[in-house]
């Protein structure tokens, strides 16, 4: 079940929110944990039984770590991190290793076509940060089943992030107080979040669909770059959607997740862009697999090496195909230069040519991560460096620029921190417009009152303007006329 | 103080105006009567599935729960028609699916496959070929071009549509019988209201002035540009009469983009004035293997009119076989027949729904017409040329149905 689906809103929201807050406090785990559980089995119900596995066993794991002596923790550690690779491994990569292998050696294997279980790399990364914590000391082993469980299969969260570290929630999991402060806010950020993804994420998504229809050698340079412009902003805009999101319903259950996104396409550098992209798996990279593996601090050579280890493996993690292990590489290489050099000499050139780029290079970057042949990645390329028949630009490319002025004009003043600015200046402004006399005149505090109202009203009616309009384009999206004969 | 109240107050409308929104539209779709049909979308809706072990298991439940909830969610056509506005505001062009045109024009955005055109024109040289051989009979053939071509001016600048012109030309080329082409034509008139704004076929006027074309070119046997297309006039003044039957059509493109506030087209029946347009029809419409039939006193349908289908007003739309006759008694037939079997002209017509609305013109010209709509005949219509006796073929489709129909292999089987 995804967030933005008729069913999603209308049925398993209203529901939860309302068993959630009728249910006293001491069942409310419970009854998040049901939820999750039902929204995990809504479109795959066998694969209930995988995520059941994997909360027991980190359970068992959580459990063991915190009796065992020194040398059987470190064995149960071992265990429990080669278990949770496993499943990762299994579900969403035994087809490329199974391609990949049968094209080295020269044989046939046949795929399994497994259908990907959701969420798994999301909710695998969660436990295999809470085992590692454990051991670490970092936090305190989950005696109640139900609560560890409702931690790791949480549905905000569960297909799309944050990953969530228990050290995050540990205190909210026996305790949160569910303020009418936190969830209105919750309600904004979720709005805001599907507006995200169903306004703009899916109108970009269109343009690049439209493009990508087409072969990569019949496009013009303009059109290249104008689809790839979509996707740019479609993957932004859907990923950190969602995040926000999940942000927003965790508020209406009392939850306070990590942030996920900072605007990234506002960066200076590719180094920056990372610290503000997918903000929850960074972390993770850096903190169980990058500082392990000695971060910088093992001289020059082992650094550079660490930051290819975690790239590569990042890339991996997006997606089990040979265009991601590429993505992966070449950020890698981004990030080595950066580190040798590059951010020297942007810091002493003005601020608009690190903005340029940064975002030229990660538009291209999602070349690779939006096409999965190699061979179409390298033809879309040449196209944008303008190597195509099609030429510079085509009839094509002019109209889809006038389709989509206005749409592009919103998208990228939306992926800047500008809007949430002026949405903070906005509430500011008015809140001082009231304030500002100390001695109460009668003209004062109605100025101040009128201002508050009106503040009031602006919000709730943009708010309900979202709203409506997001769900307007969710239902337009199952909108399916037949149109030539009924059977 | 009043701040702090305020804020309260702030977080108490945004908290109801998310409850009421996400609680009023189940509880609406709930207690309001489930749709069977969509006019709008011409679909059946899901219906509500049966809860069963099996079925929540395999997932199949929730795939059409889903379905369920979507295709009955309350307000629905209100929501898209929110939608389409949404589009237009933002300044699209299109909504994927049609071109936004001047005008009020719709235009559906198809492409047009080279190797599938190919192919069917093969087809079609295959089955003229054979009808020549074993039945002495030429097949002519129209290949009709659609708004998009001759309304080129009213589309959106730059919007990248097929081109209809060179395919119509391609098959034109490659047809080895007679091929009427009435792109100039339709050209000559594209200021008079030859296409629906909403809908994706051409008019009874459109098509009135192909079946001028096809008259002097296919029945009189003229030759192809010794005539000037302005030299056919409107059908007001060439003897026809014609009469608005309908002025609340609300075609496909129109579907297409639920709340685009298409101004409603007029659908018009033209006939021969005076005496010749006394004569009666009756039609027979059959399924592939004549097993349902039924009988119409007349070739037009009154009852689509008050449906969303307007178009299948003609020939009460898309059937597998359907056969005009005069409405002469049996008796006086065999003996017309009998006396002077020269003279009796059947015409077996292979068409898609443009045919739908020229197939009446011909009535002037022959005894009896037999349409056949490959899509849901699906077998070689040969039997039918002897069964009803076939003087004359034609071969009518649009650009756009005959460049993607997947059916012509029957002709060549």
């Amino acid at each position: 079940m995804v967030f933005s689906s008729i069913t999603f809103l209308f049925y398993f929201l209203p529901v939860s929110i309302g068993a959630y807050y009728m249910a006293p406090d001491r069942f409310k785990n419970m009854i998040l944990l049901v939820v999750s559980l039902f929204f995990y089995a809504w479109g795959e119900p066998v694969y209930i039984l995988l995520m059941i596995f994997s909360v027991l066993m980190n359970y068992a794991a959580g459990i063991l770590l915190d009796r065992k002596k020194k040398g059987a923790r470190k064995a149960v550690l071992m265990g429990a991190v080669f278990c949770n690779l496993l499943l990762l491994g299994f579900f969403k990569y035994a087809d490329f290793f199974l391609l990949n292998f049968s094209a080295l050696i020269g044989i046939n294997l046949k795929p399994l076509a497994l259908p990907l279980p959701i969420g798994i790399s999301f909710y695998t990364f969660q436990a295999l940060s809470y085992v590692i914590d454990l051991y670490r000391g970092n936090v305190r082993p989950q005696r109640n089943l139900i609560n560890f469980a409702m931690y790791i299969s949480m549905f905000p969260q569960l297909i799309a992030g944050p990953i969530v570290r228990l050290s995050d929630v540990e205190d909210k999991l026996i305790r949160r107080d569910c303020s009418s402060a936190l969830f209105a806010e919750g309600v904004r950020r979720f709005t805001a979040g599907l507006g995200k993804k169903v306004l703009l994420a899916n109108n970009a998504g269109i343009l690049w669909d439209t493009v990508n229809r087409i072969s990569p050698d019949e496009l013009s340079c303009m059109t290249a770059w104008l689809g790839i412009l979509g996707f740019t902003f479609q993957i932004y805009f859907d990923f950190s959607g969602y995040s926000d999101m999940a942000i927003g319903l965790g508020k209406m259950f009392g939850f306070d997740f990590p942030e996920n996104f900072r605007y990234p396409y506002a960066s200076r550098s590719v180094t920056e862009f990372w610290r503000r992209w997918h903000i929850s798996l960074g972390t993770w990279f850096r903190e169980y697999v990058y500082i392990p593996l000695g971060g910088n601090r093992r001289g020059s050579v082992r650094h550079l090496g660490n930051i290819l280890t975690v790239w590569l493996l990042t890339g991996l993690w997006h997606g089990a195909g040979m265009n991601f292990l590429l993505w992966g590489f070449y950020f890698a290489v981004i990030l080595m230069a950066e580190k040798l050099f590059l951010l020297k000499v942007l810091s002493r050139w003005p601020k608009i040519i690190g903005h340029l780029y940064t975002m030229v290079l990660v538009v291209f970057s999602w070349v690779f991560f939006a096409l999965d042949s190699l061979e179409t990645v390298g033809s879309y390329l040449c196209t944008m460096f303008g190597m195509s028949a099609a030429g510079l630009w085509d009839g094509q490319a002019f109209y889809l620029a006038g389709s989509n002025f206005g749409l592009l004009l919103i998208l990228a003043f939306g992926a800047t921190e500008f809007p949430s600015r002026l949405y903070h200046k906005c509430t500011e402004f008015l809140r001082a417009a009231g304030s500002t006399q100390k001695e109460e005149s009668l003209q004062g505090s109605c100025r101040r009152y009128i201002a508050g109202i009106i503040g009031i009203l602006l919000e709730n009616v943009g708010l309900a303007a979202v709203l409506l309009l997001s769900i307007a384009y969710v239902a337009a999206s199952t909108y399916n006329p037949f149109l030539y004969f009924r059977f | 103080m009043t701040n702090k109240k305020q804020g309260k107050t702030a977080d108490r409308i945004s908290i109801f105006i998310f409850i009421l929104l996400i609680c009023t539209f189940p509880l609406v779709s709930f207690l309001k009567e489930d749709k069977d049909f969509s006019d709008q979308e011409n679909r059946i809706l899901a219906s509500q599935p049966v809860l069963t072990a099996e079925a929540v298991f395999n997932g199949s439940y929730g795939k059409n729960f889903e379905n369920y909830v979507q295709d009955q969610l309350a307000g629905r056509d209100g929501l898209v028609a929110l939608k389409t506005t949404g589009d237009r505001v933002i300044g699209k062009h299109d909504n994927g699916s049609v071109y936004f045109g001047k005008e009020g024009m719709l235009f559906a955005i198809e492409t047009i496959e080279t190797d599938q055109l190919l192919k069917n024109t093969d087809y079609v040289n295959i089955f003229s070929e054979r009808l020549k051989k074993i039945y002495a009979l030429d097949v002519s053939f129209m290949v009709v071009p659609t708004a998009t071509e001759i309304e080129k001016d009213l589309l959106p600048k730059n919007a990248p549509v097929p081109d209809e012109s060179a395919a119509i030309k391609t098959v034109k080329e490659n047809f080895t019988g007679r091929f009427c082409d009435v792109t100039e034509n339709l050209l000559t008139h594209r200021n008079e209201y030859i296409y629906y704004r909403s809908d994706h076929h051409w008019t009874t006027i459109g098509a009135y002035y192909a079946y001028r074309q096809y008259a002097a070119e296919i029945l009189e046997g003229r030759q192809e540009n010794t005539f000037d297309y302005n030299t056919f006039l409107p059908p007001q003044q060439a003897g026809y009469e014609v009469k608005a039957v309908s002025s609340s059509f609300l075609g496909t493109n129109d579907s297409k983009a639920p709340g685009i506030g298409t101004k409603m087209d007029t659908i018009f029946v033209i006939e021969k004035s005076g005496e010749e347009a006394e004569e009666n029809f009756s039609m027979y419409i059959a399924d592939s293997s004549f097993t349902s039939e039924r009988t119409m006193e007349s070739i037009y349908d009154e009852s689509f009119l008050a449906k969303k289908d307007q178009y299948s007003y003609f020939l009460s739309g898309n059937n597998p076989v359907t056969v005009i006759e005069k409405a002469v008694d049996e008796k006086k037939r065999t003996e017309e027949t009998g006396s002077n079997p020269e003279s009796v002209k059947n015409l077996l017509v292979i068409k898609d729904s443009y045919a739908n609305c020229f197939i009446p013109f011909l009535t002037a010209d022959f005894d009896r017409i037999v349409a056949v709509d490959l899509r849901y005949f699906r077998k070689s219509p040969d039997e039918l040329i002897e069964k009803y006796k076939i003087t004359d073929v034609l071969i009518l489709y649009n650009i756009l149905n005959f460049a993607a129909d997947k059916n012509l292999i029957y002709l060549a089987k």
